[in-house]
């Protein structure tokens, strides 16, 4: 039996009310519903008020259906994925890093995103450049927040200057890969409640790759922000 | 794209499904205009809660972004669409005790129907009793008629979406279907 189609039953007239729910939702297949029609055309009162009542009842569905607003869920479900992608575009290094490595690897592949992997390592190495040249000492990635880059100063955590952006709605996860690939941007923190994400910057001022991401259209708001440890 | 789901071909089904697997959000804001109102209704049929329902519609859809090569085309789009939906209210029903007024429990004791007193009533009158005794239909009864009367399948694809045999889909249709009579004219005669 195609599954589509439903023959529920014999041709039996006392088993011709069973039959109507389908026969109302088209279910039936042709000669089933060819001998519903004959059934009630012979004046089967009771079965034509059952007939009735279906109809009313796939009517008083379809007013509830009505009722829900169209875009039920449409901005958390984006969100959702937005969020998802995010992720992924960030967690790429933090599979990496539970596979091992030095930190100089994992961060070079979190550039690995962008246009080449020599291109990634390269920036890696302004990164460290520009660590070393603040005084901050690089330790190794905290085991326990694989999502996160943490920075750690030689007397203790010393805060990193971060730009906290919010993403624009419109940007799809190939757009904001090649976007923070271009700025020599990465995420290393987020969503806070608000949906806001964390990106340091290697080299480059925060401000200058902060508004260069704005007027892209990548994100939508941004503050430079400190960051510590990678919260 | 057509916006019905039930005129969805095989073709459309799959240049969706395909453009959803190139991460192109118009074809997620496309599955959610067709199908999202009738994942939320079906949620909220059984949960009788809104955000959870809302929430279930929308890890079904998240699901379908994240993996539309596991639809097989085995089923009909819009049934398996269902199945997930199906899968997350069961898990989410779990989660916590839903209660409801079952009017299975007190079927018994409502008085016969008599012919011609559902026809006395105006249309949007009928309309509203219907509506009212459709939320006392037990959850299981509910969601087979809605299954039925709303999502317009066939009795072997409502067994698969219940995950019971097709005897029980017409043991729950008999049953909803003539408990929302009862319900009607009991509310009448009141």
């Amino acid at each position: 039996m195609d599954i589509r189609h439903t023959t529920p039953l014999e041709r039996d007239p006392a088993r011709l009310r069973e039959a109507l729910p389908w026969y109302v939702n088209g279910t039936l297949d042709a000669d089933d519903r060819a001998w519903v029609e004959q059934a009630l055309a012979a004046d089967d009162r009771a079965a034509r008020q059952d007939l009735s009542f279906d109809r009313q009842l796939a009517e008083a569905f379809e007013q509830r259906l009505a009722e829900v607003p169209a875009d039920v869920g449409w901005s958390e479900l984006l969100q959702k994925v937005r969020a998802d992608a995010v992720r992924q575009v960030a967690g790429a290094p933090a599979r990496d890093a539970a596979a091992g490595g030095s930190w100089l690897q994992r961060l070079g592949q979190l550039f690995s995103a962008g246009p080449s992997p020599r291109l990634g390592m390269a920036m890696a190495v302004l990164v460290a450049v520009q660590a070393v040249a603040i005084g901050i000492l690089v330790g190794e990635r905290h085991v326990g927040s694989p999502d996160t880059v943490e920075y750690r100063a030689g007397a203790g955590v010393r805060p990193v200057t971060a730009i906290r952006a919010l993403f624009n709605e419109a940007i799809t996860e190939k757009a904001l890969r090649d976007a923070l690939a271009a700025n020599g941007a990465s995420i290393v923190d987020g969503p806070n409640p608000l949906g806001e994400y964390w990106l340091v910057t290697g080299a480059a001022d925060p401000e200058t790759v902060a508004r260069s991401l704005r007027d892209a259209g990548v994100i939508a708001t941004y503050v430079i922000d400190q960051r510590q440890a990678g919260r | 794209m057509k916006k019905s789901p039930a005129e969805l071909s095989d073709d459309e089904v799959r240049q969706l499904l395909g453009r959803l697997a190139d991460r192109d959000e118009r074809a997620l804001r496309e599955l959610h205009e067709l199908f999202a109102r009738r994942i939320y209704l079906f949620a909220v049929s059984r949960l009788r809660d809104e955000d959870a329902a809302q929430t279930v519609m929308i890890d079904t859809l998240f699901e379908v972004w994240k993996h539309p090569d596991r639809f097989r085309g085995e089923s009909r789009f819009s049934t398996w669409l269902l199945g997930i939906a199906k899968y997350k209210v069961l898990s989410a029903f779990r989660s916590r005790a839903v209660e409801h007024e079952d009017i299975d429990e007190f079927a018994e004791v409502l008085a016969d129907p008599s012919d011609g007193i559902v026809e006395q009533l105006e249309e949007n009158q009928r309309q509203q009793l219907l509506r009212e005794c459709i939320e006392k239909l037990s959850a299981a009864q509910r969601e087979c008629v809605q299954l039925v009367f709303l999502e317009g399948l066939a009795l072997a694809e409502i067994a698969a979406v219940q995950k019971v045999p097709e005897g029980t889909v017409k043991t729950r249709l008999f049953h909803g279907r003539k408990n929302l009579r009862d319900c009607v004219e009991r509310r009448t005669r009141n």
